[in-house]
Parts: C-alpha cells; sequence; structure tokens
C-alpha cells in the first residue's frame, strides 16, 4: 500500500493516543523508516504488521481499529489536501459511492501500483442501495463500514451498513446493503 | 459529423464524447450546448448571443465576428464563459453543412479546488478527457511536496535539537574542565605545603628514625593523592580532547628500566621476580613522547605488582620496522589473580575495575587503564588485555607508531645527574601569594644554598626586579594585584637592564593552556606544584651558579 496508507494508521494512533504509543507500535511492527512517505509503495504486510501491532498494544480487535481507520480516512486524506477532489467525485452520497470506481481508475494513473477494490452501486431507494465491493484482499470490510460511514459524515448522513453476503471461499465480492438513516 | 472514411458522429454522440461542447452559427448565436458546461453556465443556452456570454482571452482578438472566429479553426483557444465562471481551453471545427463552427473543449483548471469552485465533478468529463487526471496529479505532486518539507522541517528540528543538546553539553564539559582545574589547583597548594615540607624534613635530617619513617609516611600518602589528581587531570583532558603528545628523541630502553628501577625495591620486598628484556632490535633512539610512554609503562607495571602475590612480573620491549613505519611493541606478563575474559573489556572503561572485591583490597580510582588505553591509542596503537599465555596471570600489550632518528648525545640524552645533594649559588626571587607555600619555596631554596627573598604579589615581584638584580625569579600564576603573567608582561616590556631576568612560573595552574600562556608572557620555565625537589634542582641548576663550599 502507498505511503499515505500507513501516514493515516499513524495519524489515527497519535491523535488518539500520542507519539510515544505510535513508536511502540512502529517498532513492534518492525517498521524502520522514520517517517512513511505518501507517494512511495509499502509492502500490504508492512501495514498488516501495524494494524497487528496496534491491536495488541491498544488492546482493540483488530475489525474494530479497522472500522476505526475507514472512518479516519475519509477525514484524514480530506485533511491531507484531497477534500476538493473528494468535493468533485459527487454532489451526494449515493453519487459518490457510483463513481468511486471511476476515481479510482483515474488515480490508478497517478499511483501506478494501486490495487483498489472494485465497487459496484445499485441503488434500491432514495435512501437504500446494494453494494458489490471487490477486493483482492481479505478481512477488510469492517473498514469499508468505516469508510462509507465516514463519507456519510462528509455529507452530513447518519449510514448504516449491514453485510448481507459475505464472500466465499473462491468468490471476492460482499455484498452490503447501505442506508441512509 | 463526417471524416473522410465516412464515420458520422450523431449530436447525442458527439454530447456524450465532448461534454463541453458548444456551436455558434453564422449569426454568433450558441446554437446547442454540451450538457457539462449547461450545468454550471446557465446564461449559455441555445440562442444566447456569443458576444454576451462567451470571451475569446487567448488568442487576443480586436474583434469578432464569424469568419474571424473561423479563422481560428485549429488554433489552441482560452475561452471564458459567463463573466469568467468557467474557462474553456479547446479549438473550433468548422462544418460546412449547416455552415457553422463547433467548439470542442475541456474546462482549463489547474487544480481540484479551482474544479471544485466552478461547481463540476468529475463524472461531468467525458471517460477519454485527461483533466481530471491531470488535476490527480497536480494534488500528488503537492502531496510529494508537503512531504519533502514535513522531512526538511523534521530534519531542521533535529538538527535544532542536535544543537542544542551539543552546546549544552559543551557548557557542561567546560564547566566540569573549569571545575577540574580549580579543584586542582585548591588540592595542589596545600599538598605542596605538606609535600615540600616533608621533603625539607627528610632532607635537613636530624631526625631520629621513628620519625623519618613518619614523614616518609606522609611524603608516600601525598605522592598517592597527587597521582589520583593527576589520573583525573589527565582523564579530563583526554575526554575533552585537549591533550597532546609531545614529539620529541627519547630512548625507549631508558625509560622502561627508569621505570622498573622504581618498582625494583618493591617487587623484591614481596619475593617478586621483575625481569626485563630489551629486544636487540630496539633503537637507542626513537622520536616519541618519552613522559606518556613512561606513564603507560608506569600503569601496567604498578597493576601487574599490585595484582601478583606470587611469581613474576616480566617486561618486554620489542621494534619492528615496516618501511617507514616503526612500531614500538611493549608487553607485561604477571602470574598475578589474572582477569576473567568477560572483565577484559570492562577495566579499560572509566572509574570501572574487575570487581568490587579488587577495589575493596586493591583501591584506586580505575582510572589509570582507562587513561593508558586512550594514550596508547593516542599514539597509534591499541592496549590490549589478555590471559597469561604460559597459566596463571594476565598479559597487558600495545604497539605505537614511532620515528626513528639519528643517535646523537644532543638528540637523546642519557640520564639525568641526581642533584638532591648539590648546592647553588644566586638571589632568588619568590612571588608567591600563599605564606605556607612561600615558606615551602624558602625552605627548599635555603636547602639548595640560595639566597631568598619572597614577595606578596604581582605587584611588589615587578618593583623588586627593577630595583634590584636577580639571578632568578619563581612565579606563581594566581596572586593579586598583578598575577604571574600580567607580572611578567610588565617585566619583560620594561624599559630596564633587568628586564631579562630569568622567570620560571612555579604554580598549581598545570593545564596545558596556563603553561601556555606562561611561556607565551616571556617566563623561561614552568614548575608544577607540588614541587618536587629533583624539577627544582634541575630549574636551579639552568640558571644558578653550583655553589663551591658551605
Amino acid at each position: 500500500m502507498y505511503g499515505l496508507v500507513n501516514k493515516a494508521v499513524e495519524d489515527l494512533v497519535v491523535s488518539n493516543h500520542g507519539e510515544e504509543v505510535w513508536d511502540r507500535i512502529r517498532g513492534q511492527a518492525g517498521a524502520t523508516d522514520a517517517a512513511f512517505i505518501s507517494m512511495d509503495p509499502y509492502p500490504d504486510e508492512l501495514t498488516f504488521r501495524l494494524v497487528g501491532a496496534a491491536s495488541e498494544i491498544l488492546e482493540t480487535p483488530v475489525p474494530d481499529l479497522l472500522h476505526a481507520f475507514g472512518r479516519h480516512w475519509m477525514l484524514y486524506t480530506a485533511r491531507e489536501g484531497y477534500a476538493d477532489l473528494l468535493d468533485a467525485s459527487g454532489s451526494s452520497f449515493f453519487e459518490f459511492v457510483a463513481n468511486l470506481d471511476g476515481l479510482h481508475t483515474r488515480l490508478s494513473l497517478a499511483f501506478p501500483e494501486l490495487r483498489p477494490p472494485s465497487f459496484v452501486c445499485q441503488q434500491v431507494d432514495d435512501r437504500t442501495a446494494r453494494l458489490e465491493y471487490f477486493s483482492e484482499r481479505a478481512g477488510l470490510q469492517p473498514m469499508v463500514v468505516g469508510l462509507l460511514q465516514g463519507l456519510g459524515e462528509r455529507f452530513g448522513l447518519r449510514i448504516e451498513v449491514e453485510l448481507v453476503e459475505a464472500r466465499g471461499e473462491t468468490d471476492d465480492c460482499d455484498v452490503f446493503e447501505v442506508r441512509i438513516v | 459529423m463526417d471524416d473522410r472514411s465516412g464515420f458520422t458522429l450523431s449530436p447525442q454522440h458527439l454530447a456524450e464524447a465532448f461534454p463541453f461542447h458548444l456551436v455558434v452559427d453564422r449569426d454568433l448565436r450558441i446554437a446547442s450546448v454540451g450538457a457539462s458546461i449547461a450545468k454550471v453556465c446557465g446564461a449559455v443556452r441555445p440562442g444566447a448571443v456569443w458576444m454576451d456570454v462567451a470571451r475569446i482571452v487567448r488568442p487576443r482578438l480586436r474583434n469578432v465576428d464569424f469568419e474571424i472566429l473561423q479563422a481560428l479553426c485549429g488554433r489552441g483557444l482560452v475561452i471564458a464563459l459567463e463573466n469568467e465562471r468557467l474557462s474553456l481551453r479547446g479549438h473550433f471545427v468548422y462544418e460546412a453543412e449547416p455552415d457553422r463552427l463547433v467548439l470542442l473543449a475541456s474546462p482549463f483548471v489547474a487544480s481540484s479546488a479551482e474544479l471544485a469552485r466552478t461547481g463540476l465533478h468529475v463524472s461531468d468529463f467525458a471517460l477519454h478527457d485527461a483533466v481530471p487526471d491531470l488535476l490527480i496529479a497536480n494534488r500528488v505532486r503537492d502531496t510529494s511536496l508537503s512531504d519533502a518539507k514535513r522531512l526538511a522541517k523534521r530534519l531542521v528540528e533535529k538538527g535544532e535539537a542536535l544543537e542544542v543538546a551539543r552546546s549544552a553539553a559543551e557548557a557542561a564539559s567546560a564547566a566540569k574542565s573549569r571545575f577540574l582545574a580549580r579543584m586542582s589547583h585548591e588540592l595542589r597548594t596545600p599538598m605542596n605545603g605538606i609535600l615540600g615540607m616533608a621533603e625539607v624534613l627528610l632532607a635537613e635530617g636530624g631526625l631520629d628514625a621513628r620519625q623519618e619513617d613518619s614523614v616518609r609516611v606522609m611524603c608516600g600518602s601525598s605522592g598517592a593523592l597527587l597521582e589520583i589528581i593527576n589520573d583525573l587531570l589527565d582523564y579530563a583532558r583526554i575526554e575533552a580532547g585537549f591533550l597532546e603528545l609531545e614529539s620529541r628523541p627519547m630512548s625507549p630502553a631508558e625509560v622502561l628500566l627508569d621505570v622498573v628501577s622504581c618498582f625494583r625495591h618493591d617487587a623484591e620486598s614481596r619475593g617478586l621476580q621483575l625481569e626485563v628484556e630489551i629486544e636487540p632490535a630496539v633503537p637507542r633512539c626513537l622520536v616519541g613522547d618519552p613522559k606518556r610512554l613512561r606513564q603507560v609503562m608506569v600503569n601496567l607495571l604498578g597493576n601487574a605488582l599490585k595484582f601478583t602475590h606470587c611469581g613474576s612480573v616480566r617486561a618486554r620491549l620489542g621494534f619492528r620496522s615496516e618501511g617507514e613505519r616503526a612500531r614500538l611493541s611493549f608487553s607485561v606478563v604477571d602470574t598475578g589473580v589474572g582477569i576473567d575474559e568477560g572483565a577484559r573489556d570492562r577495566i579499560f572503561e572509566p572509574f570501572v575495575q574487575a570487581d568490587e572485591e579488587t577495589t575493596r583490597q586493591f583501591g584506586g580510582t580505575g582510572l589509570g587503564l582507562s587513561i593508558s588505553r586512550q594514550l596508547v591509542e593516542l599514539m597509534g596503537g591499541e592496549l590490549r588485555c589478555a590471559a597469561n599465555p604460559e597459566g596463571r596471570g594476565s598479559c597487558f600489550a600495545f604497539e605505537i607508531d614511532v620515528k626513528q632518528v639519528e643517535c646523537t648525545a644532543q638528540a637523546c640524552p642519557g640520564p639525568k645527574a641526581v642533584l638532591e645533594t648539590r648546592r647553588f649559588a644566586g638571589r632568588v626571587l619568590i612571588a608567591e601569594d600563599n605564606a605556607i607555600n612561600r615558606k615551602v619555596a624558602e625552605r627548599l631554596l635555603q636547602h639548595f644554598g640560595c639566597e631568598v627573598h619572597s614577595v606578596e604579589n604581582g605587584r611588589y615581584a615587578v618593583e623588586a626586579v627593577l630595583r634590584e638584580p636577580w639571578d632568578l625569579v619563581l612565579m606563581d600564576y594566581h596572586m593579586p594585584e598583578l598575577d604571574g603573567v600580567q607580572a611578567t608582561t610588565c617585566i619583560r616590556g620594561a624599559a630596564s637592564e633587568r628586564s631579562g631576568v630569568p622567570i620560571v612560573a612555579m604554580t598549581a595552574s598545570v593545564r596545558d593552556e596556563d603553561r601556555q600562556s606562561c611561556f607565551e608572557a616571556g617566563m623561561n620555565g614552568f614548575l608544577g606544584k607540588p614541587v618536587n625537589r629533583q624539577h627544582l634542582a634541575d630549574v636551579l641548576a639552568q640558571w644558578l651558579r653550583p655553589r663551591v663550599g658551605p
């Protein structure tokens, strides 16, 4: 994953628990670089080790951390200068979600090693949609829930997300029902 | 639109492929508008007059009519719509049937913030339009710049923190050096009284055996205390990087034999064999620092004897020459208590001994080996410790760089004659503010047969020198009114035939910089306190005549 993701993990920990705790997490995860470079790709394993170490040190289950990270990601990227790009990606919550694939496609030009997930959004009614989530990375469903809820906050909405179909062993698709509350 | 292959783009496909297109008819009215323009520029609608809603920013035009716009076909344009609400970049194409111009364009925006201000979204662009990709690339560039700035700032902060820490460390080091210099001075001054008077008592004789024994204990204890002070000062100097080695002709064999002679009595009295082996290859003369070489040898031999209860201590001096490089080797092997392998590195650390039992049983500051190791390193070598290869005990060894020199009597003087029993004729002026030290110096000089007069500060010393003739002035450093350096400067600068009188510093300020400032002021010699009788005799022999008769 790109350094921007690891920096967001760092920001989440530091803003809630301080530098000292982050240094311990970094040390336990074996992150040797003094700082992450946003545009530099890092092995996925490093990010997973950071999350694992954070889970142990903060005594928080990994799914809870991933959920928190998903929400934080929206706040963090907006703060890091991507707010206008987010604003330009949709004028409503569902429009944004529907445009996510297009946004990721365009981002792949700037981030050539990006391996983004794919989202297919079918709106059921004004407040409900069925979202198919495809990713080569397993276990990140709680993060998707956090991302959707963090995105909802950008639009001043409270979002409920329910996993209605979990991926199987040969399938890489999870299906969520997304509702504006 | 029809190209040469007969391909036609329907109005619907045109609208999809170019959501930012405009069609202008010969009357310069807008015929149709792309959906994305219509989304944000309500006034740009079919029927609107071109001149009311659009302005060509580049190229600059004086007038606008259909022919002028037609002449621009294929040329890049920047066009502002609806009072700059949206800027477009594109070009006109002419459609002969039905005689109209079609503007094919994209928003002319440089950042996602600018795009957001227009009210457009990424989805308003055609999929093949690279403008959103450019905006993302610009955003990414800004992220990289932010990273670079953040890292640079962090570097500066770290650099500043390091600078603060360095300044604090330097200030602490300077304070420590000042403290050590002051303590050294304060300790040496009373020790001069103890050691000096004890030596005078011994030299003058007349003591019964018990009294002489007591005075010798005083001398020995004072000497031991002086060694500790010297060790502390040496350590501080080495640590601060102030210690500089001398480079002068010396005979390493004589240095070793001199050191061994100092320990011979102690070794024999304890039934230990003290053996010396000097390889024939060792040159008689080499260039090095005999004082510091002697210091290391004293430390290693002293330790070996201290920790050996039976058996022997063997000192060995060797030499090898490889091209222009000459190496002097020295080793001390003993049959003493030995040092555990795990403790062999530790014993070179300052204030550390092999174990607490060693400290209790044998005493010492734990500085000697640390100083020796650093002195050997300064001399281009490494001091190593190993087990005695022949069995019980230890072996300390080093090799140092030396320079070879042609051996002449002048280059390599032999051992000095013992002068303690000699007497000297001459008038000596002592400038010394401390009454005890004045008395010690007077007694020592009188013992050597000198005519002595004392003054209490530098000003009186200047007056006395200019008033009457002296053969030698012994000048303290720190004195009221004028200190020794200031007084010497006054004397040397005076228009008097007596301004060239020999002046030798006699001071407890023994740092290299103190010594240097004495010589810079014009002094001819330097004697550290506590004053050693032998060294004082050397100075007197240099400046006074030998006394013949009583």
